[in-house]
């Protein structure tokens, strides 16, 4: 008995020590740099997103322990649910608008106050991108009293300048208040390719534009030919961002609108929120997960690898 | 160096993972999971107010752990909390169909023999004992009672000659006069969708009688019933017919306080949770205002919707019910519940014997309406039913208001929504 105790006293110090050993040599790095990270890349992002697949498959109320398998009964549904369908269209028309708005305006800003014709750009640009560092709730609350009907700021002015005619239910017309949130979440988020734009276009080398000056390029042709293919690449980068952020959208729709007037701006990320904990029904939640996650992530391999690949290289 | 960085490291880790808890010899006071939902910076400090205060009384044997959850976050953490390991002993709940729904998950302890024990049903308002019995047995305690009632602007009807309406025929003439003057007659506010039902639900339960309410919750009666389409029909044409404000859809309550304050709008059927909004720090009304209960329509006797704002449950898994029944009655007495009024601006209290003497005239005239008894009492659609239903009827009933879907259609997607959940019609 005492020899067993003082056998497995002898391993364990062995054990430690050598445990001990490895660390010292290699055991750091491998542990603080590989383990460590992939861990919680696997505990916070892989569990989770395996756990939400499982999930997708089950009927769940988010509370009772009965977790039903329904097999695809989910995604069978998800076609035939009317308000999946509005969410998802609302999410396309989100990320191409928003997409038109970061590119063109962001674009044209960018060149404009690279131009040097613009006094204090870096002030502007600063101004431009103060937006991105608020929170969206922070800048839908803003917003709802800016838009309120009756005494918002924005029909007041509209009233103040004789426009009255242009008024309208900003937030509670079916028809346009999707386009008002757009415009908002686009403003807002304007900074990002606006930085990156300047960033790409502080990298052109300015010997291309004297070339192309000499040869006679009037300011369009050296946009066109000169500025625009430089930039290829950072495009390419702020079109997959700005579409991956578009796909994601939930703050200004839960704090501005809950998805309404009658399901008028429900996206993908807050119909998920409102099947998942306003109806407890937590199968189909995931089963919306699955395809917002499915359709980022094919969006961004086939993107990065069909597209991006060419102009990156 | 690192090699002797590196032991120590493995060391500190090892230590830590091997260490054995040490029980104390000493007998420790039982520890009492509290989680709240707290919506204001008052009634936070009210809710820890009840913590402390209770646990200085019962020093050494009893200790409420207290935790305040803000409104939004607390409906996605409480189903969280409730599955882990350690739930809360008592927690924050809501009556109607989402207190079924904790109810039928089997997270709900049955409260009856606390309710003999302390004789809470004589101290609590009736309407209070009435929402919190299911099947025959309690499952909550109410702590704040409210009451959906008809606010009006009493300077701009007399100014019109016209008196606060007593029935539905008078409060639309009066609507008519109130149009012609430029002065919007009822505000809805309907924003987040939820505010437009307390009518919707007004309108069901004075036209065809509360039976006929309970009928459709209890999946009794279809909610493609003629009866629920003529509800939405009604809430369609007063809207068609201008007797909401401007963009009722696109204002959220708060904001459409203005408009109210400032005359340019004259009812508001809503609840008495408003009167945060309407009160001044001091508990008297910015501007002029007066309540009256809904009127009643066609022949039917008007009923007040009483409802529970904020209820506590106790978790069915507790090993110390005894205790946790103890801090609720604590949250039932008079001191806490006097205390919830005042300094916890929540109003109205779920303990009759509370007196509401130092209140504006107003507010005590609606604590009365409130604590009266009467022979029945209901919820608004989103409070008496599942979640699953709620929210359909909800987008249905905005959706026919916007005009994008009809009466009809509304109904139908409620009426899937209930089968889904809950099966065919009984």
């Amino acid at each position: 008995m005492t020899e067993a105790i003082g056998l497995r006293s002898q391993v364990r110090e062995t054990f430690l020590s050598k445990l001990a050993d490895f660390m010292a040599n290699r055991g750091f790095v491998l542990v603080f740099g590989i383990i460590l990270p992939v861990a919680v890349y696997v505990v916070f992002v892989g569990w989770p997103i395996l756990f939400n697949i499982y999930l997708s498959f089950t009927k769940w109320n988010g509370l009772a322990p009965d977790v039903v398998f329904v097999g695809i009964d989910n995604y069978i549904r998800l076609i035939n649910d009317p308000g999946f369908r509005q969410a998802f269209f609302n999410s396309l028309k989100w990320a191409l608008l928003a997409l038109s708005i970061h590119l063109g305006i962001g674009l044209t800003l960018s060149i404009l106050l690279h131009s040097g014709r613009v006094d204090f750009p870096a002030f502007f640009r600063s101004l431009i991108f103060l937006p991105f560092t608020m929170s969206l709730v922070t800048v839908g609350l803003m917003f709802s009293l800016i838009l309120s009907p009756g005494f918002g700021v924005l029909d007041a002015l509209l009233r103040g300048v004789g426009l009255e005619g242009l008024i309208r239910t900003w937030l509670g017309d079916y028809d346009i208040t999707i386009y008002v949130l757009i415009i908002i979440d686009a403003w807002a988020y304007l900074g990002i390719p606006l930085m990156m734009f300047h960033a790409g276009l502080s990298a052109i080398n300015t010997e291309l534009f004297d070339a192309a000056r000499v040869d006679g390029a009037s300011e369009w042709q050296l946009a066109w030919h000169v500025t625009l293919p430089s930039l290829k690449p950072v495009i390419l980068i702020v079109t997959m961002l700005s579409v991956i952020q578009s796909l994601k959208t939930f703050d200004l729709v839960s704090v501005m609108t809950g998805g309404g007037p009658a399901g008028g701006t429900s996206v993908l990320g807050h119909y998920m929120y409102v099947i998942s904990f306003r109806r407890n029904d937590f199968g189909y939640g995931a089963t919306i997960g699955v395809v917002m996650l499915l359709f980022s992530a094919g969006f961004a391999l086939t993107y990065l690898r069909g597209v991006a690949r060419n102009a990156l290289d | 160096m690192r090699r002797a960085f590196s032991k120590a490291v493995l060391v500190a880790a090892l230590s830590t993972t091997m260490m054995v808890p040490v029980s104390g010899a000493m007998a420790e006071a039982v520890k009492i999971r509290f989680m709240d939902r707290t919506t204001a910076t008052e009634q936070a400090a009210y809710s820890k107010w009840l913590a402390d205060t209770f646990n200085a009384a019962h020093e050494g044997e009893i200790e409420i752990v207290w935790e305040g959850v803000p409104d939004e976050a607390y409906k996605t953490k409480i189903f969280t909390v409730l599955r882990a390991p350690n739930p809360p002993d008592v927690f924050y709940s809501w009556e109607g169909g989402r207190a079924k729904f904790l109810i039928d998950s089997g997270f709900a302890a049955e409260l009856d023999p606390y309710y003999e024990k302390y004789g809470w049903k004589d101290i609590m308002n009736p309407s209070g004992v009435q929402l919190a019995t299911f099947d025959g047995h309690q499952y909550f305690v109410p702590t704040m009672m409210a009451a959906a009632v008809l606010w009006y602007r009493p300077d701009i009807l007399k100014e019109l000659g016209l008196e606060a309406p007593s029935t539905w025929a008078d409060a639309m003439a009066a609507a008519d006069t109130l149009k012609q003057a430029g002065i919007t007659p009822f505000i809805l506010a309907n924003q987040m969708r939820w505010p437009a039902q307390f009518m919707w639900s007004a309108l069901f339960v004075n036209t065809y009688g509360v039976e006929a309410y309970d009928d459709l919750i209890a999946r009794r009666l279809a909610w493609t019933d003629p009866k629920v389409v003529d509800a939405f029909q009604i809430m369609k044409d007063l809207m068609d017919g201008g007797y909401f404000e401007n963009g009722a859809n696109g204002i959220d309550i708060t904001p459409a306080v203005v408009p109210f304050s400032k005359g340019e709008a004259a009812m508001w059927y809503q609840g008495s949770f408003m009167t945060g909004r309407f009160l001044d720090d001091a508990g008297a009304p910015k501007f002029p205002l007066d309540y009256t209960t809904f009127p009643s329509v066609g022949d039917q006797a008007p009923t007040v919707s009483v409802f529970a704002e904020n209820t506590l449950m106790m978790l069915a898994q507790s090993e110390h019910k005894d205790e946790a029944a103890e801090f609720l009655d604590w949250v039932l007495s008079v001191e806490s519940q006097t205390r919830q009024s005042n300094e916890g601006k929540l109003l109205f209290p779920a303990n009759v014997n509370v007196s509401l003497d130092n209140f504006d005239p107003l507010m005590q005239r609606l604590g009365k309406t409130i604590a009266a008894p009467q022979d029945a009492t209901f919820m608004h659609v989103d409070h008496a039913v599942p979640d699953a239903l709620a929210d359909p009827f909800l987008d249905g009933l905005q959706s026919v208001l916007v005009g994008v879907m009809s009466p009809e259609q509304a109904a139908a997607q409620v009426e899937n929504a209930a089968q889904a959940e809950l099966g065919d019609v009984n």
